[in-house]
């Protein structure tokens, strides 16, 4: 049976990569004394997959993981489960079967929309106003991967705006879409980086992938 | 702004600048969290590691659980930080806190150190200076809370004695509460007054109420008794359950304490007697337990001696049976060739095969009588074709250099052996055998016979590693080996008196930490320490002490006998062995001093 969680990574677990999430989801599994299939060969893995990677840092409210179990159990038992294993920071908004032979959800997804919240909440719209139209006008964003590569930001942002309504501390006043595949992912930590921040001033939440 | 605010502010914002993050948070499964106010006693348990180093310490969970069942108290940890975040919160002036309620160190009322081994001690004060706590325990004021030491590495507490209001020897679980309990009664007294009254608990060292100079003719005025469990607990089960990757990220139950074996080199097999084992089923509850709890699928079974429990073949039938049930992998680390028989391999055969590790410690037959560890050659290559016909292709060896007596011979031994073992084991894998090789310096280390011994100068190493380097080289064997500097250390630090607290001083004042770390080792800041001091390193280390003088841990009773240990010296040099406690009683003391039936005590028949 493969099933497929919805749930929201938050402020608790930011700071877990996702490989280590993947192990959360092992644990908490064994926990509720669910078994999880196994891969065959040398070194049986547990059949865990997760969606588009989370960077190390950031929050979330949208993220998936497709998981194996070798037996049927109804979705009504896994619902109560569940939860009470899981860590503080992993909450679960939805659990669907899925075909076996679904794609997996790395091939599911094509964009992701970002949320960022600034610590300090004095700052001036009108000047991140400006700087979000300067970089947008740009052709070329370059910018550089940890393997030292260089490659171009700009045509992986579909959108960038600022809300001017709603400037406090609980919204997430800088939106953004960005390009979100498994070899061409938008890092919305770059974009901010790009418009002249520091890692220590913002938190960024990805909001949806679809 | 209050504090805890501020850290709070901090770990929002700037946390997420240094390296793993995730080490200084907390919040993992089965975390304890309480009501800082409702609760009357706060400990935090130190260790001066970073958190992957320290999360898995036993004794720092077996007391994280003691103090945490009790409804008067809470137990919280904290972790040594890594080099970027000590900068970040020098800079940003945030105090060392807590992982689970963040709040800073230097409001709880008591800090308990473990310190399993030397390496440890200027990280130990690097976290007080970053509590905002004086290092010196003579600098204190009233409000600081009371500083607190024990592990493996305080059976010699002098050299740390000028930094902790007071040392646990022996094993902490049997007097957590006993300190918890007293520091309760006497809430409302001085800081020197509390002191006081912890040195009248059994086991516990204050050094400042010591008056243990004072030579009589019987030897020292202060005694004090180690303590020990005369039953094992059952283990924990409740294990925190990391949410990072941490070293030995598995399960472990300790299933047995103490080893019956007595090598002449071996500290914790003399601190640690009498053997006390856990009954099968207690291990096998515990292994079935812990998995649920904590969902980690990895279980290794721990003592100094594994294949030495009674009931280990039955232990690793009901293990076996566990791991198909739940999909685990087990491990044994610490196996004893002489009880591991065709018995166990059989046993082992459908475990997944990583390292075998044997550890012969020396080359030839003679100097292994001579340190006690009697395993025949024969016998060796006998184990090596077994469990290489079981499927094992990587082996470990491990040795032991810097013995008194020892000669070149003895070197090209180890190489010898080292062939012998890579041949027999290349004749069945058909040359597929891996071999690592380990090379140690004797330390004579504090309460065990060779406690007398000198250590072997740098020349002497240098030239014994360069033998080795090119014998094995010549064989395709990988070797490594420790840096004689670091293990110079490591001999002043477990072999010092009260004088090597300045040394610690001095070298931490100039910048010494994570001495055990390639990146925190500083040889040139210990020699420059040592100079400062002018510290005469052949009364330290190069001269064998004398037989008929106090040395400075011996009124910390372990329960064995000086007189037992000089005549295992003695026996070191004519190579008479002593046999295993179960064999034969050699009256080292222990059962008498103790109070205790041995082999009762190992049945957990008390």
């Amino acid at each position: 049976m493969r099933i497929r969680i919805g749930y929201k990574k938050e402020v608790p677990l930011r700071f877990t990569s996702a490989l280590d999430i993947q192990k959360i989801w092992e644990r908490s599994f064994r926990r509720s004394e669910l078994k999880i299939s196994y891969s065959q060969g040398f070194h049986p893995q547990p059949k865990i997959q997760l969606g588009l990677p989370l960077p190390l840092g950031f929050i979330s409210d949208d993220e998936q993981v497709d998981i194996w179990l070798e037996e049927e159990v109804s979705i009504q038992e896994l619902t109560s489960m569940i939860p009470p294993n899981l860590p503080d920071g992993i909450s679960i908004t939805s659990i669907n079967t899925i075909e076996q032979d679904q794609n997996p959800l790395v091939t599911t997804i094509s964009v992701s929309e970002y949320g960022v919240k600034f610590w300090d909440t004095e700052f001036d719209l009108k000047s991140l106003q400006s700087c979000i139209e300067n970089l947008l006008v740009q052709e070329e964003i370059i910018r550089t991967k940890r393997n030292n590569k260089q490659y171009n930001l700009r045509p992986l942002i579909s959108d960038l705006n600022v809300r001017s309504n709603q400037v406090n501390d609980e919204v997430f006043p800088l939106q953004m879409t960005l390009v979100s595949k498994q070899n061409q992912m938008g890092r919305a930590d770059e974009v901010m980086f790009a418009l002249g921040y520091e890692l220590n001033q913002f938190l960024i939440k990805r909001v949806k992938s679809y | 702004m209050d504090i805890r605010n501020e850290i709070s502010r901090f770990i929002d914002r700037d946390l997420v600048t240094v390296q793993k993050p995730g080490r200084y948070v907390g919040g993992e499964f089965n975390q304890v969290t309480k009501d800082w106010d409702s609760i009357r006693f706060h400990a935090a348990l130190a260790f001066p590691d970073i958190y992957d180093i320290g999360f898995p310490n036993l004794g720092l969970a077996a007391l994280y659980n003691i103090i945490n069942n009790r409804s008067d108290s809470l137990a919280e940890r904290v972790f040594a930080p890594w080099f970027d975040m000590e900068d970040l919160l020098r800079d940003k002036k945030i105090p060392l806190f807590s992982l689970e309620s963040r709040t800073p160190i230097s409001i709880f009322d008591l800090i308990c150190f473990t310190l399993p081994y030397e390496t440890l001690y200027t990280n130990a004060l690097n976290m007080l200076d970053l509590s905002g706590i004086p290092v010196l325990t003579g600098r204190r004021q009233e409000s600081d809370p009371i500083i607190i030491a024990g592990g493996h590495a305080t059976y010699n507490p002098e050299p740390m004695h000028a930094f902790f209001d007071a040392f646990v020897i022996g094993e902490g679980e049997i007097v957590i509460n006993e300190i918890i309990d007293c520091m309760l009664e006497n809430s409302a007294k001085s800081r020197c007054e509390k002191m006081h009254e912890l040195s009248t608990i059994s086991g516990i060292y204050v050094p400042s109420f010591s008056t243990k100079n004072i030579k009589s003719k019987s030897g020292n005025t202060l005694s004090v008794k180690k303590r020990f469990l005369r039953k094992l607990d059952q283990p924990i089960q409740n294990y925190l359950v990391p949410n990072i990757s941490v070293v030995h990220d598995r399960i472990a139950i300790e299933i047995m304490r103490g080893c019956s074996r007595g090598c002449r080199f071996c500290q914790a097999g003399m601190v640690m007697r009498p053997v006390r084992e856990l009954d099968r089923e207690n291990v096998t509850e515990a292994i079935k337990e812990s998995i649920i709890r904590t969902g980690i699928s990895e279980v290794s079974l721990l003592s100094l001696s594994t294949s030495d429990h009674s009931q280990i073949s039955d232990i690793l039938d009901d293990v076996n049976q566990l791991s198909e049930d739940y999909q685990i992998d087990f491990s044994l680390p610490s196996l004893r060739i002489e009880s591991f028989d065709q018995n166990l391999m059989d046993r082992m055969e459908s475990k997944r095969k990583g390292n075998f590790t044997i550890a012969p410690e020396a080359g030839s037959d003679r100097q292994r009588a001579s340190i006690n560890k009697p395993i025949p050659k024969q016998d060796m290559l006998e184990t090596v074709k077994e469990i290489c016909s079981k499927g094992w292709n990587n082996i470990k060896l491990y040795f032991m250099i810097g013995f008194p007596g020892e000669t070149d011979q003895d070197i090209y031994g180890i190489i010898d052996l080292c062939r012998e073992i890579k041949e027999t084991g290349n004749r069945i894998t058909k040359g597929r055998l891996k071999l690592h090789v380990s090379i140690n310096t004797l330390i004579p280390k504090s309460h065990t016979p060779y406690q007398w011994a000198p250590v072997e100068k740098k020349d002497v190493v240098d030239h014994k590693y360069s033998i080795l380097r090119d014998g094995l080289r010549k064989l395709k064997i990988q070797i490594n080996y420790p840096d004689y500097d670091l293990i110079m250390l490591e001999a002043l630090l477990s072999r010092g008196d009260r004088h090597i607290s300045n040394l610690i001083y001095n070298a931490w004042e100039k910048g010494a930490k994570f001495d055990a770390w390639n990146e925190g080792f500083a040889r040139k800041i210990w020699h420059d320490a040592i100079n400062d001091l002018g510290l005469d390193l052949d009364d330290y280390l190069y001269q064998e002490r004398d037989p008929h003088q106090q040395l400075p841990w011996d009124f910390i009773d372990t329960g064995i006998e000086k007189s037992f240990l000089k005549s295992e010296y003695f026996k070191s040099t004519t190579g008479d062995l002593t046999p295993g406690c179960f064999e034969k009683c050699s009256a080292c003391g222990v059962n008498q001093n103790l109070l205790i039936d041995c082999a009762k005590a190992r049945m957990g028949d008390v």
